[in-house]
C-alpha cells in the first residue's frame, strides 16, 4: 500500500516527475549508447577472425618488399605448404588452411615490355626493393615510361600518353574442397544464416570446384568495379586469363580474411611460381584454451618473423584506436552519471523541502520515520526505474541507429589492400548494434542506483525533520 | 487510577531562543479522565499547541512527565512515541493539513497505509469514518476542490479513522464559519459520546463553551481548571444535519 501511495504522488506531481525522468532518462541513454557501440566494436573485433573461419591466423614476415607482377603482399613471406599439414597435426588444432594471397599487376604487352621485368621467379627483382625496382625497371625501360609512384606501387605510361600507377588485384589462392575454414566461409545466399553476419556469400554464379584452375570467383565490390559478370574473363598477372564463375559478398567479413579474387591455391601457387607454398595460414582451434600452446608450436613451426595473429593480438592492433574513444565516452558517461545523481539528489532534498509540511503530517498521524523514508526511496525509485527504461530503450537505439551508419577502421597494420584498391572501405568492420538485455538491465540497475542512493539521502533528510516544526511551515 | 487517564506532572518545555530561553510551557500539572470533553483556552503564545503536542507525542517536555494511560510517553523512543500517535491519537489541525495531491479517500487512508492488514479492511474503515463525517459523497476529490468545512471534516475522518482514544484538535475552528465550525464541533462532541477522550485548544471562548472542562492558560502557566457542570452547550453552534 505504501508503494501505492509512493506512485500516486509520483504520478501526480507530474512537472516535477517528468523533468527527473528526464534526467535520468538521458543519463541512462548515454551509457547504454556508449556501451552498446563500446561492446559492438569489441565483437567486431573478435568477429575479425570468426570472418575467416579461424581462432588463429599465421603467417611469415619480412621487411623486404620486392617488386614482381605477380607478388606477395607487402612485407608477407612465403610458407612451405607442408607447415599447414604439421600444423594440422598439432593435437590442439581443429583444422588448418593454408592460404597463397598475391597481388597480382596485370599490364598490356607494351607496358610489360617496358618494364622488362621476369613475372616469376626471378631472383634480381626479389632482392630489390620496390621503388628500387621499378627505377631499374624504369632505366632499362627508357626514361618517362617508367617510374615508381606512391605506395611504392610502380607507374607506367598510359594509352593516353599519362603516368599512372599500376594497381594490383588482391588475389587470394584457396583450397576449393574446403568451405568451413580459409579466407572466407562461404555458402549460397539460401544457406545465409541469418544470425551470422559475419558470414559471406556466393551471389551468383557458384563456389569454386576442385577441378578448377584458372576458375575465380570475385567480390561484388570488384566484380562493379571492373564491370565483371559471371562468365567474363579476368586477366590475373601478365599472363593469365580466368573465367569468372562466381560472385561473393564479403562485405561482412574482416580484411584480414579477405581478398578480391578468389582461385585455386595449386594455380596461384604456379602463379607465384615458387612451389607448394602459402602465405597465411589460417587455424582453428579445438579449444581456445588451446591458443598460447598451439601459437607457440606455429611460432617454432614458422622461425623467425613469424607472426601470430589471434583475436588478441587483432585487439591489441586496434587497442589504440578504440580504447581511447572507448575510455572517453565511458567517462563521459560516468561522468554525466555521477550529474543526475547529484541532480537526483538535489531534487530529492527539494522535494522533501517542499513537502516539509507533508511529512510533519505524516509523522503526527502516526508514521514513523522509516515508513516516511521507505515513501521517500519508493518514489525516487519509481523515478529512476521510468528514467532507466525509457533510457535503456533511447540508448539502444541510439546505439542501433549508430552501428547503422558506422563502421570500425582497423589499423594499417592489419591491412595490406593496396591504397587505390577497388575495393571500398577495406579497413571498416561493420558494428553490429543489437540490442542486448545485458546492457538493457545494466541501465536500468544503473538509474535504480543512483535512484537509490537520492531515495536514501531523501528519506535521511525527512527522518531529521522536527514535526512540530514541519507542522509550522507553509 | 483510572479516572487519570491523562496525567502530566510538572511538565515544562523550553525553546532556545538565541541566547535565551523561552518557556512554552512552565511547570503544568494536570489529569483528565478517560472519555473526558476537555477545552484549552487562552491566548496565542500561551502554550495551548506546546501542551497539545506533548500529550499527542508530538514533542517533548524539557521537564516532567507525561503519563497516558499507563505508559509514561517519556520512556518511549521515536519509533514508540510513531506507534503511540498512530494507535492512541488522532489530531485535528487548524488548516486541516491535508495533502494537496491525494484524494479525500486517500487522506483519510493516509494514516492507514503503512500498517499491515488487508486493503479491503482498510477501506472500509475509511468508508466508515467518511460516512461519519458526512463527506462520503467527496471521497474522489481532491483538497483544493473541498469547501473549508469539508477539508475540516475529511481531517476529522483522518482522525478517527484509526479509532484513536484520543482526538486532539488545535484550533478546529479557526479557518471556519459559524455553520462550518458548529459541525466540527458536533462532530467532536459525538466523537467524546462514543467514548473518547477529545480535548480542543482555541483561543476562542465560544468554541470552548462545548467542552465539559476547560483550563486556562496563561503564558505557559495552568491558571485555573473549570469543570462545568450541565450539558455542554454544543446547541449554540449546531445547524442542519450536525445537530444533535
Amino acid at each position: 500500500m505504501l508503494l501505492q501511495y509512493a506512485w500516486k504522488s509520483f504520478w501526480r506531481r507530474r512537472t516535477r516527475s517528468t523533468m527527473v525522468v528526464a534526467g535520468v532518462a538521458l543519463s541512462v541513454a548515454l551509457l547504454v549508447a556508449v556501451v552498446t557501440v563500446t561492446q559492438s566494436v569489441e565483437n567486431a573485433i573478435s568477429s575479425a577472425l570468426a570472418a575467416a573461419g579461424a581462432d588463429m591466423v599465421v603467417q611469415k614476415w619480412v621487411k623486404a618488399c620486392p617488386f614482381r607482377l605477380v607478388k606477395l603482399p607487402p612485407d608477407l613471406d612465403a610458407i612451405d605448404a607442408e607447415m599447414v599439414e604439421r600444423l594440422r597435426e598439432h593435437e590442439g588444432v581443429e583444422e588448418a588452411s593454408g592460404v597463397l594471397e598475391l597481388w597480382a599487376f596485370s599490364v598490356t604487352e607494351s607496358q610489360a615490355d617496358a618494364l622488362q621485368l621476369p613475372f616469376t621467379g626471378d631472383k634480381r627483382a626479389d632482392d630489390a626493393p620496390a621503388g628500387a625496382a621499378a627505377a631499374s625497371a624504369a632505366g632499362d625501360a627508357g626514361a618517362g615510361r617508367i617510374a615508381s609512384g606512391g605506395q611504392g606501387l610502380p607507374m607506367v605510361m598510359g594509352e593516353d600518353g599519362q603516368m599512372k600507377t599500376l594497381q594490383p588485384t588482391v588475389v587470394a589462392g584457396i583450397d576449393p574442397s574446403k568451405r568451413t575454414i580459409g579466407p572466407v566461409r562461404l555458402g549460397k545466399v539460401e544457406d545465409r544464416d541469418e544470425e551470422d553476419q559475419t558470414c559471406c556469400a556466393v551471389t551468383d554464379g557458384r563456389y569454386l570446384h576442385v577441378s578448377d584452375d584458372y576458375h575465380a570467383m570475385v567480390t561484388e565490390q570488384y566484380a562493379e568495379a571492373k564491370g565483371l559478370e559471371v562468365g567474363d574473363m579476368l586477366p590475373l598477372g601478365p599472363h593469365h586469363k580466368f573465367e569468372v564463375v562466381g560472385l561473393v559478398d564479403i562485405s561482412g567479413t574482416a580484411r584480414i580474411a579477405g581478398a578480391e579474387a578468389f582461385i585455386p591455391l595449386a594455380t596461384a601457387q604456379e602463379m607465384f611460381g615458387k612451389g607448394e607454398v602459402v602465405d597465411t595460414i589460417f587455424v582453428s582451434l579445438k579449444s581456445t584454451r588451446d591458443s598460447r600452446a598451439v601459437a607457440e608450436y606455429a611460432e617454432e613451426l614458422i622461425g623467425e618473423h613469424a607472426r601470430i595473429t589471434t583475436e588478441s593480438n587483432v585487439e591489441a592492433g586496434t587497442a589504440a584506436l578504440a580504447s581511447v574513444t572507448r575510455n572517453s565516452l565511458l567517462a563521459v558517461s560516468a561522468f554525466v552519471l555521477l550529474f543526475a545523481m547529484l541532480a537526483l539528489v538535489r531534487n530529492a532534498m527539494d522535494n522533501v523541502a517542499q513537502r516539509v509540511h507533508e511529512v510533519g503530517v505524516m509523522k503526527a498521524i502516526g508514521w514513523r520515520n522509516s515508513d516516511v523514508g521507505r515513501l521517500f526511496v519508493a518514489e525516487a525509485a519509481y523515478a529512476a526505474l521510468s528514467g532507466g527504461l525509457l533510457g535503456s530503450i533511447l540508448g539502444s537505439v541510439i546505439g542501433w541507429a549508430y552501428g547503422q551508419v558506422a563502421d570500425l577502421s582497423l589499423p594499417p597494420s592489419l591491412n595490406y589492400f593496396p591504397p587505390c584498391s577497388t575495393t571500398e572501405a577495406p579497413l571498416a568492420l561493420p558494428l553490429t548494434t543489437n540490442p542486448s538485455s545485458t546492457i538493457f538491465i545494466l541501465g536500468i540497475a544503473a538509474a535504480l542506483i543512483i535512484g537509490t542512493v537520492a531515495g536514501l539521502a531523501a528519506s535521511r533528510r525527512a527522518a531529521q525533520l522536527d514535526p512540530t516544526e514541519a507542522l509550522r511551515r507553509i | 487510577m483510572a479516572d487519570e487517564y491523562i496525567v502530566l506532572r510538572n511538565v515544562t518545555r523550553t525553546y532556545r531562543r538565541s541566547d535565551s530561553e523561552l518557556a512554552a510551557l512552565e511547570d503544568v500539572s494536570l489529569s483528565i479522565p478517560e472519555g473526558q470533553f476537555v477545552g484549552i483556552v487562552g491566548h496565542s503564545g500561551a502554550g495551548k499547541s506546546t501542551l497539545l503536542n506533548i500529550i499527542g507525542g508530538l514533542d517533548r517536555p524539557s521537564r516532567g512527565s507525561v503519563t497516558v494511560g499507563g505508559t509514561d510517553l517519556g520512556s518511549l523512543d521515536e519509533a514508540g512515541l510513531a506507534v503511540y500517535r498512530r494507535e492512541t491519537v488522532g489530531f485535528v489541525f487548524q488548516d486541516a493539513n491535508l495533502v494537496p495531491a491525494l484524494t479525500v479517500f486517500e487522506n483519510v487512508m493516509l494514516p492507514l497505509v503503512p500498517l499491515p492488514g488487508g486493503e479491503a479492511e482498510k477501506t472500509r474503515r475509511v468508508e466508515d469514518a467518511l460516512e461519519e463525517v458526512n463527506i462520503g459523497h467527496r471521497a474522489s476529490h481532491l483538497p483544493g476542490e473541498l469547501s473549508g468545512g469539508e477539508q475540516q471534516r475529511t481531517a476529522v475522518a483522518r482522525a478517527v479513522v484509526n479509532d484513536p482514544q484520543i482526538i486532539l484538535a488545535d484550533e478546529p475552528t479557526g479557518e471556519l464559519d459559524s455553520e462550518n465550525a458548529g459541525r466540527i464541533l458536533t462532530l467532536l462532541g459525538r466523537l467524546n459520546e462514543q467514548g473518547r477522550t477529545v480535548i480542543i485548544a482555541s483561543h476562542d471562548r465560544d468554541t470552548i463553551a462545548v467542552t465539559r472542562r476547560i483550563f486556562r492558560l496563561q503564558d505557559g502557566a495552568l491558571v485555573s481548571d473549570d469543570a462545568q457542570s450541565g450539558q455542554p452547550r454544543l446547541e449554540q453552534h449546531a445547524t442542519g444535519s450536525a445537530e444533535r
